[in-house]
């Protein structure tokens, strides 16, 4: 009886695991794409609105889902509350949020990277920017499609058989 | 004051901490160069601390913050402005621009390198233009009327309260309230921020924001049928077409022209058929005069055919 649930519970801990790392895989692409609709939100904002950042930050804060929203939220209350610099802001409101997301590196310069030039320039060159950008986030999107292809289903999978392989070794 | 003071450098807001309470309230302009010490304007003359204060000075870095600042770091909020040279603020207040400017087809695109900036205070005197309704109200009709001055005389502000007056009425001495339209080219007169009046004008105001004059003053003859139609600055010999026809409309005009006397504006092209039209019913000259270091001004006020009726002298602080 004993030996029944131990192994009932091994194989649960490893398919758990399993998933949650097979879930990084998954979401990096969609939280790419969300950041890829932001960037161009934040492009029509500027472009036909000429909303200041800190207007903005509050504006998408409501239309983006959970993590996106949080991160506008936290660059919101940098800009408005504690009165930072957007460039600083924008820094500390990426380092906080991190933990949060499933993205990895690559993407993490590019956003701290656009950081840097958001509202330094005219419209127009916020606009070359803002492409920039989203050429290297679409860029990483495709990556992040294929090693989800790749890996999403092995490492469900590989969680199920590692809890299988592991209850056949202790029996 | 206080308005202004988070644009400005740490320095520069511990500086004005510092000093005496009787000039910062007199504090008319302060002057930021780069590579050059902060200048103050007091009383319409150049403030002289006192020996153990220094003025600090500006440096490059600085000027790049100031205008990340005042843009609410998203410059791109503000290309309209860097093309005419100044920023309405709120409260009023306007800081004017300059540095390098970028060309494009020999106009200019915009200012790039902003390097000096003037911040002149916005002080609504309330009442300020009270001593000239006597002589502009006649028969229940405001008269057209042209305020003529140098810079820094005080036309904006003698504008502003007329606006106000005309618009809140004067019940004590049963002069009713009018539906009042302010033209405001240069964001002065109102100082609207995402046009919305900061100045107090009255509840009967409407208010054209940053609208070129000429083109102002047809929309708003148009759209919103004013009685008094009010506007700074009158120059261009489109603004006198408009001018035309808003009197013929029968809209009473309030404007301002830059001129130290009439004789010297009755010069101009583009003022003198205003003038010779006796489309103005009244002229107010302003002159700066100084009582005791107390800034006030000299208005003298002439009829129809420029001949002088009165003049009277008002301190403002």
């Amino acid at each position: 009886m004993i030996k029944l649930v131990g192994s009932l519970i091994i194989l649960f801990a490893s398919t758990a695991a399993g998933m949650m790392l097979a879930r990084q895989y998954r979401d990096r692409p969609r939280e790419i794409r969300q950041w890829r609709s932001a960037l161009q939100s934040i492009e029509a904002e500027i472009v036909y609105g000429r909303v200041p950042v800190d207007q903005m930050a509050a504006d998408l804060s409501k239309q983006f889902p959970m993590p996106l929203s949080k991160f506008f939220q936290l660059l919101h209350e940098q800009l408005r509350g504690e009165g930072l610099p957007l460039q600083i802001a924008w820094s500390t409101s990426i380092e906080h949020f991190w933990p949060r997301t499933a993205l990895k590196r690559p993407e993490k310069e590019i956003l701290l990277q656009f950081g840097t030039t958001l509202g330094t320039e005219d419209a127009e060159n916020q606009k070359k920017h803002i492409q920039l950008a989203l050429a290297h986030l679409e860029r990483e999107e495709n990556d992040a499609r294929q090693s989800q292809k790749a890996n999403e289903k092995m490492l469900r999978s590989l969680g199920f058989l590692a809890g299988v392989l592991f209850i056949l070794l202790f029996i | 004051m206080n308005q202004i003071l988070p644009y400005l450098p740490e320095s520069f807001q511990q500086f004005l901490h510092r000093m005496p309470e009787n000039d910062r309230k007199m504090l008319e302009e302060i002057r930021c160069r780069t590579e050059w010490p902060l200048e103050l304007i007091v009383s319409g003359q150049k403030w002289i601390p006192a020996d153990d204060m220094e003025m600090p000075v500006f440096h490059k870095e600085q000027a790049k913050q100031m205008l990340q600042k005042i843009s609410k770091y998203s410059l791109y909020t503000l290309e309209e402005e860097l093309k005419r040279g100044y920023v309405t603020v709120p409260g009023g207040h306007r800081i004017g621009l300059a540095g390098r400017v970028i060309t494009e087809h020999g106009h200019v695109l915009r200012l790039r390198d902003v390097t000096f900036f003037n911040i002149r205070l916005a002080k609504q005197k309330i009442g300020a233009a009270l001593p000239l309704v006597p002589y502009l109200y006649n028969r229940q009709r405001w008269l057209n009327t042209l305020l003529i001055g140098a810079p820094q005389t005080g036309k904006t502000t003698m504008l502003r309260d007329m606006a106000r007056l005309i618009s809140e009425g004067i019940p004590d001495r049963y002069i009713s309230s009018r539906k009042t339209a302010i033209v405001d080219e240069r964001s002065e007169i109102a100082g609207c921020v995402d046009g919305v009046p900061q100045n107090r004008l009255g509840m009967r105001t409407d208010v054209m924001d940053a609208c070129p004059k000429a083109e102002g003053m047809m929309m708003m003859i148009r759209s919103m049928s004013p009685e008094v139609m009010v506007v700074d600055e009158i120059g261009g010999s489109e603004d006198t077409a408009a001018l035309f026809e808003a009197l013929n409309a029968g809209v009473t005009v309030m404007a301002t022209a830059h001129g130290f006397t009439f004789d010297q504006l009755s010069h101009r092209p583009s003022i003198r058929p205003l003038i010779d039209a006796q489309l103005f019913d009244r002229y107010v000259i302003l002159s700066r005069r100084l009582f005791s270091n107390k800034a006030g001004c000299r208005l003298t006020i002439l009829d129809q055919l420029g001949r002088k009726m009165t003049a009277t002298e008002g301190i403002w602080h």
